[in-house]
């Protein structure tokens, strides 16, 4: 039997006083019905201005974070999920008025049957519906091997790390082929602040003074900016829900970091009961990190060449490990 | 006491987890959304709770979007909304896919 219910819910996150069984006006525009309620600004939102509200806070990012130029040839890494899916559609409607710039989406396909096939086709008919080119590269392709394969191995990280490492690594691969001076990345507000408080809990004090959303200019790496930053994960669900634009429905079957799973779930909690922590966390972290300009002394990788600060990068270091555990994974 | 009926769709994992994107739901008349979700859970014993309902407070609204007529819950009276003949009910998944 199921558990009853609980009732933590919209009642408890503002006075009950304000609280109606009908939609009250819009906040912004005065006109039209509200559908949403922001708690951690009191706004209620109708669909149009909910919408222009999420569009104008990511150029808002963009021009704080100095993220892009008006002739940027940008990379939008697309997953085929409601994050990337809405950030490609926000920024190709910000493109038009910049008649210089381009952007092309790039997706990876990690290997994953029945999961990646699905995003892959998304992402191909959300591009072409917007008139977007669409570069699709593979994990087998560049590393010899697919997460499906590593997954199957023999091995001492979860599955999620070598996903996440080659991934970026496959990430800026794409982007350099497409001849990009941006990578955009689909980066909630949420990831932002679960990065930051899992470094806070790991003690990795470098690591989270590194938190720039506004990338840096590495040699070797095209940058990597994040406009989504400051969008919260719900209401990119939500903007996704009211473009009424399809997106991927089905979980990673190796989804599970265990850690940023506890982290997610608490910050989640707290949001509802402490609305605005997120940003809280986010901006905490902004804080720590240090002016743009600063940069790291990048040499490149012994065994494939690329840019890396050690001698031996993090992707080679991990296919390698794979090889050496077993005739199974070679 | 006469009854309601109220369609629920199910949106993201959600949809995979219940196996089918729309169910009609038939409540008491003075129904509230927690009653709604209550009985899609039974429905479905046992075999949504772990993605609709947060672990710790056994909420659906820390990691789901629940609309009412296309209006946010939060926006109206929470989980504790009045549910009408003829409502629907959107649940989306807000913890997945980047």
């Amino acid at each position: 039997m199921s558990p009853r219910v609980g009732l933590i819910s919209g009642s408890t996150r503002v006075r009950s006083t304000d609280l109606t069984e009908t939609s009250p006006v819009c906040t912004k525009c005065a006109k039209r019905d509200s559908i949403y309620f922001r708690p951690y600004s009191g706004e209620r939102l109708c669909p149009t201005c909910f919408k222009r509200s999420l569009k104008e806070r990511v150029e808002r990012t963009i021009a704080r974070f100095e993220m892009l130029e008006h002739d940027s040839r940008v990379a939008v890494g697309v997953s085929g999920g409601k994050d990337s899916l809405g950030l490609l559609h926000i920024l190709a409607e910000i493109e038009r008025s910049y008649p210089k710039a381009e952007i092309i989406a790039v997706s990876i396909d990690e290997g994953v049957r029945g999961y990646r096939d699905e995003a892959i086709s998304i992402a191909t008919e959300a591009c072409g519906d917007l008139g977007v080119e669409h570069l699709v590269i593979s994990f087998k392709e560049l590393f010899g091997v697919t997460m499906d394969e590593i997954a199957a191995s023999t091995r001492e990280l979860g599955a999620c790390t070598y996903c996440g490492v080659l991934r970026r690594r496959a990430l800026n691969e794409a982007a350099m082929r497409v001849e990009a001076d941006r990578l955009a990345t689909g980066h909630t507000l949420d990831d932002m602040a679960q990065t930051a408080l899992l470094n806070v809990l790991r003690g990795d004090v470098n690591s989270l003074s590194r938190v720039n959303p506004g990338g840096s200019d590495l040699p070797g790496f095209v940058r990597r900016i994040k406009p989504y930053c400051e969008v919260p994960e719900r209401e990119s669900a939500l903007y996704a829900y009211l473009e009424g634009f399809r997106f991927q429905e089905l979980p990673c079957p190796y989804t599970g970091e265990a850690m940023r799973n506890d982290v997610r779930g608490f910050l989640n909690r707290m949001e509802i009961t402490r609305p605005g922590t997120m940003f809280t966390v986010y901006r905490t972290a902004i804080k720590l990190t240090p002016e743009r300009g600063e940069t790291t002394m990048m040499g490149t990788c012994s065994k494939c060449g690329e840019p890396t600060t050690g001698t031996v990068c993090r992707a080679c270091q991990l296919i390698d490990g794979l090889r050496e555990q077993g005739p199974k994974n070679a | 006491m006469a009854s309601i009926r109220v369609t629920a769709r199910m949106m993201g994992p959600l949809k995979e987890a219940s196996g089918s994107e729309e169910q009609e739901i038939t409540l008491n008349q003075n129904a509230i959304v927690s009653d709604a979700i209550h009985r899609i859970l039974e429905a479905h014993e046992g075999d949504l709770d772990s993605a609709l309902l947060d672990p710790y407070t056994l909420s659906p609204v820390t990691n789901t979007l629940i609309l009412l007529n296309g209006v946010e819950v939060g926006n109206l009276l929470g989980l504790e909304t009045p549910l009408r003949d003829g409502d629907r009910l959107v649940l989306l998944s807000v913890t997945h896919g980047g």
